[in-house]
């Protein structure tokens, strides 16, 4: 137990962030209540030089913890600045007219304690090794976010949006708890490598295959995977834009983490081609519908946010090759290392999009957030640093080269190529190919299109444009440094299931 | 240094605005200056490459992991073509600065234009396979922001995208193609499959390979079916037309074809693909040229039909890639300058039909001149170079194996181009001027310089090919074919019959002047083709397929994504129950087989008829108290179980659980209004049927586990260690405070958060009068 607190220094920090962020959040002093991000983001930094620390775990995949913690902290680094002026504004407002704080009216403490909350979920993710810390992980990143949606604007648009997303993300939840008991259930241990061990062992029989199965199918609803998509366009839509920003990154990345530690106790088998076929199969199925739904729905938004809600559904459809290509063999090199290739483009993708949003959040009429495509015409004229973020950030996720996007993409192609799954790797360049059409689209009218007064103008609050700035030059820096980052995510997806021997048979009971 | 040329022409268009800010006028020249130093700097090493060394400087790693480097490598060929890009590049910038004079965004146009050059410069100095993609792209890109320039229009916005997704789907399925080339051959530096002797033509992945190669090629080489997005671009300002779409861009297909020729050529497959793909277009093309009446159009569809023939030069293999070579560096010689002169009588009568301007050789002398030049160059008229790549082209032809047809072809091509010829350079200029011509002066220096200097080249390439045509083609054609230069060249020259030549070549001369005499009622008769030629290509097709896929979004949309929370959760639940059923079938099936039936007891059946009761109560119950007591039931029932099966722990917390879930239910329901609206009988029928298949599908579950041998049980594992390692002997308690105490922990703080929950909301209860409205979206 003792030596497990060395793993999760970094959520340990930010829980105590978090503490401190819920009374600061409502303090009756306004220096104090602003000093709330500022506090938020000096606790990620602590946790994110205490992730790069952190010893590898006891879990499938060892060293997966300081590359996983230290993407959470630096995106969380990168959406805090989006989220400023999402709640407390006309309260706010009032107080600078002289009126009297009400910690009661205030929901600025309650925002980033859930932001922050989140986060230490994600990352207690990455911790994790056994189904039920994985569970408690898993829920701990998803119920703030259900919040935040709720809290995010007035409109009963986002209500319903919360609402909607609480009920879909309870059903998902109870799918895959209930994946996780019948993989109790075949194997006599929650310990996710003894779990692997057995399944080395012994074989998946039917209780282990359908407790993978259904574990799959819960953890499709965090990654916004065909048939578990239909909150997402709802939800982004209708929550504001900084929180659909995080929504699109967040329970991915503690989904895709899920999702290689399931399936990663099925195994790929020695020579990294072995995933049981029931298994293949579902990824594989789900993964051509995920792509080609969110993208071909992505193409009739006139809505960005819609938009976006799709594409964030296809981007998954493609990361989920990555998860069928596998670890490969011992010692195999990027190119055919697909969990490192979904690691890699988890960054990328967490950073384009974040651009997108940033400029969405940035540009506002009488308190409203862009959203129609119409809003954004001629944006390179009438604001040129958003304009070209969003041009940026949109080339970026088309996957046009040399930019990120096209890195990560690669990454993923090729390990779909060398694990021999061609017709899959044909069915995403198709729909790379469709995505362009929408992603052009965007392009066009912020680049083509002539400027027209739509009555946006930048937002009062500032650090969104930063933000908006940030991700478009991460977008850039990113490129530079794509070998380091390739190399850290090829290492951190180092896949080490247990001997079956030497596995860790904790006795009945005593392991949870 | 060659990396260093790509590289500060990527910074000289970053700098292009304020040097134009700053030098105004002249910035073209000033410009200008850059790649033509960068062609002075090329062209030392003509004499060097031409016997047969190749130049491959270090390399810049970028992407070690993924084999990515920005490696270099100047054969023959990419000598030939960085000469193309940066020559004649230097002349389209000093054209341009002409051809926009005051243009309010000329600054951004010369940016685009030189960020294009080295793009393209890079693309055929490139080695490894992923930085020739990348510089590929970017060609795409500069080239759509270029085309797309006048964006005020929407013509100009319409072709700019149509180009960009025509050759960004190409570009695709090149990337697949490149991948799947350097998987197969174990690395992505194009040298080193050169150097290991690699051919992939027996490979598994040929075929795929091929394909998505030529894709590639094909569409940014605008080959039939593909041909379309071509003519669409000459809403592009002429300087980008002479560019990009007469002498580099379009010519890139080419160059990929003929760079990969070692590696990918001398099958079966390769020879047929290229020689069909590429004679169907040369013909086609042709005669679209010969019936168009834009000055440009015409210029665009003979371009087309050039590109063409150099696909099937390539494709007919032994000595047709000289001929291609050859061709190549003709055209772009000969359609630079027409496209010059085309933007420079545009320019100047402000006319693009040829048919509405006559007489304008006394009114700009000097432009007729450097286009009758370059046209006589494009019918193929001896003594000019046209002639000699031509005289390359008939040598191999024969000897392929679809020989006759290629002939013919070739004939064919050779009639309209002359026909176009004269289009382009007699119809406008003879003749007495008319009113449009009158309107119009000659060209300035800018202006003439671009044409004068390539038709010229062109003459002298004719008349003396040892200066640089030979060495050039020499070299180039060793590169495709990997033979020495002297000998790749001399082995297709030997073949031909000059008295063939010369009679072939006059009578398609004689019969493109009879079509251009009669070129009214070839139009006519013809008139179907203006409806056929657009279903025949892309623009049709990709509507459909785009339309098509259109209609299937917006039925899914209205189907399942159609807002409704109900809709959602049925779907998922379709959804999950299809996926367990359709994977797991096969596994799965022995779950309903009962095998050692035991008699259920009493309490047992007792307990599921109270459960089955208690759910379906709580769907028909109208009235949401009801409905919530019912759910509660079902939750005791569901304890009771634990209770007399042996987990009296587990059971507890159920119960308090249960008891706190109904008590906040409760308190929440009292803030909502009644149920106002009830689902139909329709939807109530097939809600029952998905709750039914979903709890079949999980009892099946069940079962499975029921049979499965399961995990030794726990129970005997306390009694065995409860006073040994606990000192207790109440085996419940020591669970709850010893074994499980980290459980006992968190529930007892979970248990209080609920509480402190309850308390709340009975709080707010008391204050708050004025329940919140129903909200009719989420049903």
């Amino acid at each position: 137990m003792i030596e497990k607190l060395a793993i999760v220094w970094p959520e340990i920090i930010l829980f105590a962030t978090t503490c401190v962020v819920m009374l600061t959040g409502q303090w009756p002093v306004c220096a104090v209540r602003r000093m709330t991000p500022w506090l938020a983001a000096v606790g990620l930094i602590a946790a994110i030089g205490a992730a790069m620390a952190s010893p590898p775990s006891d879990g499938l995949y060892p060293d997966l913890v300081p590359y996983a913690k230290s993407l959470v902290g630096i995106m969380g680094l990168m959406i805090l600045p989006l989220l400023a002026g999402t709640v407390d504004r006309e309260l706010e407002a009032g107080v600078a007219r002289g009126e009297r704080f009400e910690p009661l009216r205030s929901n600025g403490a309650e925002f980033y304690a859930f932001f922050l909350f989140s986060l230490t979920g994600l990352m207690l993710v990455a911790s994790s090794d056994t189904l039920i810390w994985l569970f408690l992980a898993l829920e701990l990143t998803s119920l703030p976010t259900y919040m935040m949606v709720t809290l995010s604007s007035r409109s009963t648009r986002a209500h319903e949006a919360g609402v909607k997303y609480f009920f879909l993300g309870a059903l998902g939840a109870a799918i895959f708890l209930y994946g996780f008991t019948l993989l109790y259930g075949a194997t006599g241990s929650v310990n996710i490598p003894t779990i692997a061990a057995h399944f080395a062992e012994h074989g998946l029989g039917p209780i282990g295959l359908a407790g993978v199965l259904i574990s799959l199918i819960g953890l499709f609803f965090k990654i916004a995977a065909v048939p578990m998509h239909f909150y997402t366009p709802d939800v982004y839509q209708g929550a504001a834009s900084p929180v659909s920003a995080m929504l699109a990154f967040v329970p991915k990345m503690a989904g895709f983490m899920a999702i290689f530690m399931i399936v990663g106790s099925a195994g790929w088998g020695p020579d990294g081609t072995g995933l049981p076929v029931p298994v293949e199969a579902l990824l594989w199925v789900v993964a051509a519908m995920t792509m080609t739904v969110g993208n071909v729905l992505a193409l009739l938004q006139s809505s960005v946010k819609r938009m976006m809600a799709y594409s964030s559904i296809a981007h998954s459809g493609y990361m989920l090759v990555g998860v069928i290509a596998g670890p490969g063999g011992d010692g195999a090199s990027f190119w055919r290392n697909g969990l490192a290739a979904v690691l890699f483009y988890l960054l990328c993708y967490g950073v384009m999009n974040l651009g997108v949003f940033a400029v969405l959040a940035s540009l506002e009429r009488k308190g409203q957030e862009a959203d129609d495509i119409d809003d954004i015409r001629g944006l390179v004229r009438t604001h040129p640093p958003l304009g070209w973020s969003m041009v940026i950030c949109c080339l970026a996720l088309l996957g046009f080269p040399p930019l990120l996007g096209f890195i990560g993409k690669v990454g993923l192609i090729t390990s779909g190529i060398t694990s021999g799954h061609l017709a899959l790797v044909i069915i995403l360049a198709i729909n790379s190919a469709i995505a362009a059409l929408y992603y052009l689209r965007l392009v066009a009218a912020v680049y083509l299109e002539p400027a027209s007064d739509t009555g946006f103008r930048p937002s009062r609050y500032g650090s969104r444009q930063v933000a908006a700035l940030v991700s478009a030059g991460g977008v850039l820096v990113l490129l530079l440094m794509s070998n380091r980052l390739i190399t850290a995510a090829d290492d951190a997806s180092r896949y080490a299931p247990v001997a079956p021997e030497t596995a860790p048979y904790a006795e009945a009971g005593a392991n949870n | 240094m060659v990396l260093t040329s790509v590289f500060s022409l990527f910074l000289l268009a970053l700098v292009a605005p304020l040097v134009t800010r700053v030098a105004g006028r002249y910035a073209g020249w000033v410009l200008a200056t850059v790649p033509a130093g960068w062609a002075v700097w090329y062209a030392g090493f003509i004499a060097r490459v031409g016997e047969g060394e190749v130049i491959t400087p270090a390399s810049l790693v970028w992407v070690d992991s993924l084999g990515v480097a920005l490696s270099t490598r100047v054969d023959g060929l990419s000598l030939m073509f960085a000469l193309l890009v940066t020559g004649v590049g230097a002349l389209v910038v000093a054209y341009a600065g002409g051809y926009l004079a005051g243009h309010h965004h000329l600054g951004r146009f010369y940016g685009y234009l030189i960020a294009f050059m080295a793009s393209m410069l890079g693309l055929v100095v490139s080695d490894n396979l992923i930085a020739i993609f990348i510089f590929w792209e970017l060609t795409s890109v500069t080239s759509f922001l270029l085309i797309g320039f006048g964006h005020d229009r929407a013509a100009a916005r319409t072709a700019a995208l149509q180009a960009m997704i025509v050759t960004g789907l190409g570009g695709l399925a090149l990337l697949a193609g490149l991948l799947l080339m350097g998987v197969a051959a174990g690395t992505y530096e194009f040298s080193e499959m050169l150097e290991g002797g690699i051919t992939l033509g027996d490979h598994p992945l040929y075929i795929g390979i091929l394909v998505l190669v030529c894709l590639g090629a094909f569409t940014k080489s605008a080959q039939f079916p593909f041909h379309f997005w071509l003519p669409g671009a000459m809403e592009a300002p002429a300087p980008v037309s002479a560019y990009l779409h007469s002498s580099t861009m379009v010519k890139a297909g080419v160059f990929l074809l003929a760079k990969f020729s070692p590696v990918l050529g001398g099958t079966e497959e390769w020879a047929w693909t290229l020689q069909i793909v590429g004679g169907v277009t040369m013909v086609y093309a042709a005669f679209l040229a010969a019936r168009a009446v834009y000055f440009k159009r015409i210029l665009a569809f003979t371009t087309v039909s050039s590109l063409g023939a150099m696909v099937m030069l390539l494709g007919v293999g032994g000595p047709g890639e000289a001929a291609a070579m050859g061709f190549l560096l003709a055209h772009a010689m000969y359609k630079g300058t027409l496209f010059m002169v085309a933007g420079s009588v545009e320019h100047q009568t402000h006319t693009k039909n040829v048919e509405q301007l006559s007489g304008l050789m006394r009114i700009m002398p000097v432009t007729f001149a450097a286009a009758a030049l370059g046209a006589a160059s494009m019918a193929g008229v001896a003594p000019f170079f046209g002639f000699t790549a031509k005289y390359l082209m008939k040598g191999p032809i024969p000897e392929a194996a679809a020989g006759s047809f290629l002939v013919i072809g070739v004939m064919a091509m050779g009639i309209f181009m002359t026909t176009a010829a004269l289009l382009v350079a007699y119809k406008p200029f003879v003749g007495k001027p008319n009113e449009a011509a009158s309107a119009g002066s000659e060209a300035g220096p800018a202006l003439l310089l671009g044409p004068v200097v390539l038709s010229v080249a062109g003459l002298i390439g004719g008349l003396m090919p040892g200066l640089f045509v030979q060495p050039l083609v020499a070299s180039a054609t060793a590169a495709v074919t990997g033979d020495a230069p002297e000998k790749a060249l001399s082995s297709s020259i030997g073949m031909i019959n000059m008295g063939t030549l010369l009679s072939t070549s006059t009578l398609a001369i004689v019969l493109g002047v009879v079509f251009y005499a009669v070129r009214d009622m070839l139009r006519r008769t013809t008139g179907l083709m203006d409806r056929l030629d657009p279903m025949l290509s892309g623009p049709v097709v990709f509507q459909r397929v785009l339309s098509g896929t259109l209609w299937f979004g917006r039925l899914q949309t209205r189907l399942l994504q159609n807002g409704s929370l109900n809709t959602y959760i049925r779907t998922t639940i379709i959804g999950f129950i299809a996926l367990v059923l359709g994977l797991g079938a096969n596994r799965l099936k022995n779950a309903f087989l009962w095998q050692d039936a035991e008699r259920p007891s009493l309490l047992g059946m007792i307990l599921v008829v109270l459960l089955i009761v208690s759910g379906v109560a709580a769907t028909v119950f109208r009235y949401r108290l009801a409905a919530v007591a019912a759910l509660g039931m079902a939750g005791v029932a569901s304890a009771l179980i634990f209770v007399f099966y042996g987990a009296p722990d587990v059971a507890m917390t159920q119960f308090a659980i249960e008891t706190l879930t109904v008590l906040i239910f409760v308190l929440v329901f009292y803030h909502l209004p009644q149920f106002t609206s009830f689902t139909g009988r329709m939807q109530k029928f097939s809600d029952w049927v998905v709750s039914l298949a979903f709890g079949a599908v999980m009892a099946g579950m069940v079962m499975l586990a029921v049979q499965t041998d399961m995990a030794p049980k726990i129970s005997g594992y306390f009694s065995e260690n409860a006073v040994p390692l606990a000192y207790g002997r109440n085996i419940i308690n020591v669970i709850l405070v010893d074994f499980r105490a980290a459980d006992t922990f968190g529930e007892i703080v979970v248990l209080g958060i609920a509480g402190v929950g309850v308390a709340a909301l009975l709080s707010v209860s008391g204050r708050s009068q004025n329940p919140t409205k129903p909200d009719g979206g989420v049903a």
